[in-house]
């Protein structure tokens, strides 16, 4: 770092620093996108008063020149949030942008993609006023908020929706700190544009510092109408798959492995009639990859100036693309997952499934345009941006890495198998490394892996005679729809899951290619990364900032399997698409519950749970860090702990658009606190 | 077009009967819709009135839709392939026809009809009903029965029931081996097999294998017993978009045995090569 970058930065951490209106000229103009947090913090009379102008103009972030005529973003922190006791209004509409040379129609919150920046203070109690201009109902669910059920937004699930002409006031205690976004639950409008960021600032003094911050959020939009799009995918399921294996890979594959060992590659994937190059289902063929609601071509900038600590808030509200982000030139520290505080870990690349936020802190010292490169996991496409000292710059933007294809791991193949499940036909794609469990608690796993075979066992037999019976908390079986339901010889908590062959049924004909040994892969970073030079954060990175003072072992396990046919374009849990699930899944009041997620397909699923935060059983016991949602890799075994509070019914689904949209969606019921009389509330029938 | 004026016109009857194929099984497929979803009332619609998981599709694709140049009847021949239905419950359409472009005889349709059921994750079974029409073949007064006192221009249909498989077989072989029983209780099966080999993403090669064969002779359908057939094609198509490929395509064609002899009698070939330009169209 510079002298002359510290000195700036010494000048800004000093407490009596404050950037206020009057700045020099330059600065201004410089600054106009960026923010401090101090400014946010201490200046809310002038906040205000700018608050009122992005009204009056939305396309604030058009002031970067070159494309005021984009649909703008929200990415100014103090400009388009909104002070926590004035209700928050906000408006859903069809609203015409251009987007890359392109006329669309977007579903618009506040006329913008994506809607404006929501600002809250943590104690503070929200009041959003939510009219729906559509001629469809719409929703609004806080993504990762702790609310109350009925302000979950999920219709059907918490309301019935918010009809046409209607307005909807959501009003809840904000019990939690964080960067989170929101969106739409309905239909697919979602993709068309209805999502936003939420940050909350916390109470308590944030374990770290900064001097600047930034929304990063990033989309996907298609000129498509997303029902077509499904309906395509449903008719072939490699619809939008244009990085298929050709016969020129198999003779590049016989140069690189030989005949023998490509010919083998090929039967067996030929065999269980799969793709290896199934990475997204929906891809850069038909999406524009958009960061803060811009194309990579319109370089949303963010300035800074060099030596300073910059925030990035990187959120995914993508409907169907994992994004793989860098800035090459700099390390970022990431400080919070889920919206909630990590220790606090150094790397160089993330990739951020669908629906979740990390928090990072870079700290470019040069004075020089650095790209934020947010690559699509398929790599079919890319969106970008750039944090620059001054406006107009750009850096270089790295070459996409080759798609990368999947392996035998990915099928779940068994480890005895490795000698297949190691072979890596691209160079890129993640070789299947000896499992090793940093962390585990090696007595209590291993038990626990014995156990967990003589439950499936037990399972098939106890069937649950209705669907209620399982409030109880001794209940344990098999529900209706397949998921498993264990009370006794859990393992210790926040030990990783052994692996396990998979047993009982296969989940019929709605799951091709079962998995057959599933295992955690929270040390892996995933299909196509680790094999770079850098560094890629891993879950198992992740422990929360301060451990839990209460750990409780789980009294009851809920065991789901995440299945899909992709020859059909079907996606399900247990095998059951949700229209065809009988009942929810009761969850008693205040139990500590393991939610075991199970994948048993090729494909990564978001899986998020809402009214609850999950802690993520990596090996770390009490320092398990928190998340809304959590990406499970093909062949994967997740497990998780939560403790509801929050009586009612709840979603869980994949956060993949069309795959929710087809059935990968079930509701757990919590049961009313104990004490409180028991309603015959929706799960009873 | 003259041609197509012409060819209008003679195939006009058997549009027909595609239509009302199809506007049948829209019907069934509405009816199956309705049915299957009183099964269970749902506590979640979280679709705000529509439930997408339950969506019923209808699926078409012209799979060939091409003129066979260098046959001396230059055909103009046909192949439907689709659908009408859910994840689990289907109908399936499939025709076929061809119509001579160069004289007013000849010209022969297929069209069936079958509920299919996903039972594994790659195969459905199928049940349903095929109805075949066509210039009567017979010339042989020896091989034809009673009824086949009448040669030359008269046409024949016969109706059968069909039962079957519809999937993909490992290493990505699609399949739908069937076997029908027509009206006059004769038995014969039909196996047919693609494979997609990708050039490029857009550049796709398509062999396919088809067999047919028959337990009684249908001489007025030119079907002899035991093997019948072999054919195997190959049809390279290039998809400018997923929905619009033109292709080309080179087949051989064996008849055997049975109807070898046949054919032979009627004075004609029993091999042929043809070669085939067209387009392939879904939606």
């Amino acid at each position: 770092m510079s002298c002359k970058a510290r000195a700036i930065l010494m000048r800004c951490l000093e407490p009596r620093c404050e950037f206020t209106m009057d700045e020099p000229v330059d600065l201004n103009e410089t600054f106009d996108n960026a923010c401090t947090r101090r400014r946010f913090l201490h200046a809310a009379g002038a906040f205000g008063a700018l608050a009122s102008l992005q009204k009056l103009s939305p396309a604030f972030a058009g002031s970067l020149r070159g494309h005021s005529r984009q649909l703008s973003p929200g990415p100014l922190v103090n400009r388009a949030g909104f002070s926590a006791p004035a209700p928050v209004r906000l408006v859903i509409d069809h609203t015409p942008f251009g987007l890359a040379g392109r006329r669309a129609i977007a579903t618009t919150i506040n006329g913008t993609v994506p809607g404006p920046l929501l600002r809250f203070r943590e104690g503070d109690r929200a009041t959003i006023h939510v009219t729906n201009r559509l001629r469809e109902h719409t929703s609004i669910h806080w993504h990762g908020l702790l609310v109350p059920n009925a302000m979950d937004g999920v219709p059907g699930v918490n309301f019935d929706g918010i009809h046409s002409g209607q307005t909807f006031a959501y009003e809840f205690p904000l019990r939690q700190y964080g960067t989170y976004w929101y969106h739409s639950h309905s239909g697919f409008q979602e993709q068309l544009g209805h999502y936003g960021p939420l940050i909350i600032d916390p109470i308590e003094p944030e374990p770290f510092q900064y001097d600047r911050e930034y929304v990063v959020m990033l989309s996907d939009w298609s000129f498509e109408d997303p029902l077509k799009i499904l309906d395509n995918i449903k008719k072939q399921s490699t619809y939008y798959n244009f990085q298929q294996r050709t016969v020129g890979d198999f003779f590049r594959d016989v140069a690189r492995v030989g005949l023998r060992a490509t010919i083998a590659d090929r039967m067996e994937w030929g065999n269980m009639r799969m793709t290896p190059t199934d990475i997204a289902d929906v891809t850069g063929s038909t999406y524009t990859y958009l960061m803060n609601g811009l194309p990579a071509a319109a370089n949303w900038t963010a300035l800074f100036r060099p030596g300073e600590r910059v925030r990035l808030r990187i959120i995914n509200a993508a409907a169907g693309s994992y994004f793989d982000v860098r800035i090459p030139g700099l390390e970022m520290t990431v400080v919070q997952a889920s919206g909630q505080h990590v220790q606090p870990v150094v790397t160089d690349e993330i990739r951020i499934e669908i629906a979740q936020t990390y928090d990072v802190i870079v700290r470019p010292t040069d004075d020089r345009a650095y790209t934020i490169f947010a690559e699509s996991m398929d790599r079919s496409g890319y969106t970008r941006g750039t944090l620059a000292p001054r406006a107009d710059m750009s850096a270089a933007i790295p070459t996409r890495r080759p798609r990368p294809t999947l392996t035998m791991m990915d099928m779940g193949m068994a480890m005895s198998m490795g000698a297949h499940a190691g072979m890596d036909m691209t160079g890129t794609g993640v070789s299947a490394a000896p499992v090793t469990k940093p962390g585990t608690d090696a007595s209590a796993a291993a038990s626990a892996g014995m156990t967990g075979h003589d439950m499936a066992g037990h399972d098939m037999a106890a069937m649950s005679p209705s669907g209620t019976s399982n409030t109880s908390r001794g209940f344990q079986g098999r529900l209706r729809d397949g998921t498993i339901v264990r009370a006794t010889n859990l393992r210790a908590p926040g030990t990783i899951p052994e692996p396990e062959m998979h047993t009982g049924n296969t989940h019929g004909a709605a799951s091709a290619g079962t998995a057959m040994e599933t295992r955690s892969r929270l040390h892996e970073p995933g299909v196509g990364l680790g094999k770079d030079g850098w560094r890629v954060l891993v879950y198992t990175d992740l422990k929360r900032l301060v451990a839990a003072t209460v750990f409780e072992a789980p009294a009851r396990e809920v065991e789901l399997h995440l299945t899909g046919n992709m020859e059909r374009y079907m996606w399900s849990i247990n095998g059951v698409k949700f229209s065809d699930a009988p009942d929810p899944i009761l969850l008693t009041h205040g139990e500590r519950i393991r939610l075991t997620i199970v994948n048993d397909t090729m494909m990564n699923h978001p899986m998020h749970l809402h009214g609850v935060f999950m802690e993520l059983e990596n090996g770390h016991g009490a320092e398990c860090p928190l998340m809304h949602t959590i990406n499970v890799k093909p062949a994967e075994r997740v497990s998780l702990l939560a403790t509801p509070l929050d009586a009612g019914p709840w979603a869980f689904h994949c956060h993949i658009l069309l795959h929710m949209d087809l059935g990968m969606f079930r509701v757990f019921q919590v049961s009313e606190p104990a004490g409180v009389l028991k309603s015959s509330g929706g799960g009873d029938q | 077009m003259p041609v197509v004026r012409k060819l209008n016109r003679r195939l006009n009857s058997r549009w027909q009967l595609f239509a009302t194929t199809f506007a049948l099984s829209l019907q069934l497929s509405w009816a199956t819709a309705g049915h299957s979803q009183t099964g269970s009332v749902k506590p979640v619609d979280r679709m705000g009135g529509m439930d997408m998981d339950r969506v019923i599709r209808t699926y078409l694709l012209a799979d060939q839709l091409e003129i066979q140049p260098n046959t001396p009847e230059r055909p103009v021949v046909l192949e439907f392939l689709g659908w009408i239905g859910g994840d689990y419950q289907r109908l399936f359409l499939r025709a076929q026809g061809e119509q001579s472009t160069r004289t007013g005889s000849g010209g022969e349709l297929r069209a069936d009809v079958l509920y299919g059921r996903l039972l594994t994750p790659f195969w459905s079974a199928v049940a349903g009903v095929r109805i075949d029409t066509r210039q009567r073949m017979t010339s042989v007064p020896a091989l034809t029965g009673p009824s086949a006192a009448a040669t030359g221009k008269s046409r024949v249909t016969r109706g059968m029931l069909a039962v079957g498989l519809e999937g993909i077989a490992p290493y990505w072989f699609e399949l739908e081996p069937t076997i029908f029983v027509s009206d006059h209780g004769d038995i014969s099966a039909e196996f047919e097999s693609t494979f997609d080999l990708r050039f490029t993403q857009r550049l796709i090669l398509q062999p396919r294998l088809e067999l047919n064969a028959a337990v009684q002779a249908v001489p007025d359908f030119g079907v002899g017993s035991g093997l019948n057939d072999v054919e195997f094609g190959a049809r390279l198509r290039y998809e400018v978009r997923r929905k619009f490929a033109p292709y080309v395509g080179v087949s051989w064609q064996r008849l055997t045995s049975g109807t070898a002899a046949q054919a032979r009698s009627a004075g004609d070939k029993v091999g042929s090569a043809t070669v085939a330009a067209g387009v392939r169209i879904w939606r």
